[in-house]
């Protein structure tokens, strides 16, 4: 068997962040205006620095509890931060008055549901398969 | 007479807009909000010590319909026992506005809203969203006279009109958001009405570079015709101009801030006050955060007296999500009108968010 050079490894190795990086799939509802959006306004969405869609209506955000481990992968590899230090960002945000708290819920089934419910929310998940009918995921420009 | 009128064509406007669009769309409420207790000893006579509930807040955020939204905050502040015969504590509306966005650039705010001025006014005090105990002393009341009312160098509340809004600068994330207020300024009759007829002007704006960068850079300016003048003076006119830089990782986060305040002194004579702070605090598994605060003021940059110091050292834990402890030493060392004023001061705090 041929073994591995050591280019090969770096390139690998290199790679292995692009390939895992925003693996889980931002979602919104099937009614939603916006099919792309930039990677920096997910970002400002879910850190609360922008609070509506382009059609001025709120964005609403549903999270995860603590402790759920996609929200610890989503926050570390969208925003760039800890959850707790979102969650920090956030009692600043509503405190300040710019907007509610995210809804948080104990599992993707729930946040799916409520997606369905709220046609300004937006949400992530680990993988799209079987996404019920109703919710589509957005594209997100890199 | 102005404000007054701008005041009102705004409420009308936007009860309108509340009216027209509530009938057409699902409404929405979300309650949430603070309650902070602490516990202190010191050896300044002045200084309060022994156990304070600090404050208890509930904000109201209720959206009618897309555009339109009212936030309201009831606090009930620095009390023991608050009974009908025996009042101590203060409740208080500390905020209540209708809110009405034309997009994302231009939002309009009227009631009664928090200055937007520097990094914290507008969080309002809660312990768990600024590192030291309490905010910063660039936002407290200052004894700049002796024998003269505390005061700050701006309002900390108004009541009056707010635009304000967000530009995104590029599809890496990078945002301006601004904030302009015109409002009564400080100095209201009983009833809540501009008690000199000059109205106060507030502007904030703060650059957040995109790509994920942890920086942030704030401008603000307030000026007024300060009724109770901070010297004495009756309707003083008073400036404030402050910059704040923030750097804020999971881990490493620096925030520095400085503000100069102008004003008339009891003589007279204008003073420059000039007010600042630094602040560093390091997150060991995301939940434990030592910080060292340390702030510096002039009460006059033409006088080498009033001048004060003032370092905070402590440690904020976040044992579980929504409740904070918070342990804190303060020193401070300064002399105001020939009277040194030395003490130390330590305090423990316990707050929950909900």
């Amino acid at each position: 068997m041929k073994s591995f050079s050591l280019k090969k490894w770096i390139v690998l190795l290199s790679l292995g962040p692009c390939l895992t990086a925003g693996a889980q799939s931002v979602i919104v509802h099937e009614s939603n205006p916006m099919h792309k959006v930039s990677r920096g306004f997910v970002r400002n969405a879910f850190l609360g620095n922008s609070v509506d869609w382009p059609n001025q209506a709120k964005i609403q955000i549903a999270d995860y509890t603590s402790g759920f481990p996609l929200r610890a992968k989503f926050s570390e590899e969208w925003l760039g931060l800890s959850p707790n230090k979102v969650y920090m960002l956030w009692i600043k945000v509503s405190l300040s008055g710019r907007a509610a708290p995210p809804r948080v819920f104990k599992n993707e089934d729930e946040v799916k549901r409520f997606v369905l419910d709220n046609p300004d929310a937006i949400a992530y998940i680990s993988n799209t398969a079987g996404l019920p009918k109703g919710l589509r995921a957005i594209e997100v420009e890199p | 007479m102005a404000i007054n009128l701008l005041l009102t064509t705004t409420f009308l406007f936007l009860g309108l807009s509340l009216c027209t669009f509530a009938q057409a769309e699902e409404k929405r409420i979300d309650w949430y909000g603070y309650a902070q207790t602490d516990l202190s000893t010191t050896d300044e006579p002045e200084q309060a010590k022994g156990f304070r509930l600090s404050r208890v807040n509930l904000i109201g955020d209720f959206v009618p319909a897309s555009r339109v939204r009212f936030l309201g905050d009831i606090e009930f502040e620095d009390g023991a026992d608050h009974s009908v015969d025996r009042l101590q504590g203060t409740i208080k509306l500390s905020r209540a506005f209708l809110e009405y966005t034309f997009f994302s650039q231009l939002r309009l705010r009227a009631g009664k809203i928090l200055t937007p001025f520097g990094l914290y006014n507008e969080v309002h005090d809660f312990t768990a969203t600024y590192f030291s105990l309490e905010v910063p002393r660039i936002y407290k009341p200052h004894a700049f006279f002796n024998g003269l009312q505390k005061q700050r160098i701006f309002a900390k509340y108004s009541t009056g009109v707010e635009g304000f809004g967000t530009f995104d600068l590029g599809s890496d994330g990078a945002q301006l958001d601004y904030a302009v207020t015109i409002s009564n300024g400080r100095g209201e009759t009983l009833s809540g009405g501009d008690i000199n007829g000059t109205p106060g002007t507030s502007l904030r704006a703060v650059y957040r570079p995109g790509g994920g960068s942890p920086w942030q850079f704030g401008a603000s300016a307030y000026q007024d015709r300060n009724h109770e003048g901070i010297g004495g003076t009756s309707d003083d006119p008073e400036q404030t101009y402050a910059l704040d830089v923030q750097f804020e990782t999971s881990k490493l986060q620096i925030q520095c801030e400085s503000a100069l305040g102008r004003f008339s002194a009891p003589s007279g004579r204008r003073h420059t006050a000039l007010l600042s702070y630094g602040q560093v605090a390091y997150t060991f598994f995301d939940v434990l955060t030592p910080y060292i605060q340390h702030s510096v003021e002039r009460y006059d940059l033409r006088d080498s007296e009033g001048q004060h110091q003032e370092t905070r050292v402590g440690t904020a834990w976040n044992f579980a999500p929504g409740f904070f402890l918070k342990g804190e030493a303060r020193f401070f060392a300064g002399e105001l009108q020939e009277q040194d004023i030395n003490y130390h001061a330590y305090f423990l705090s316990a707050a929950i968010a909900f």
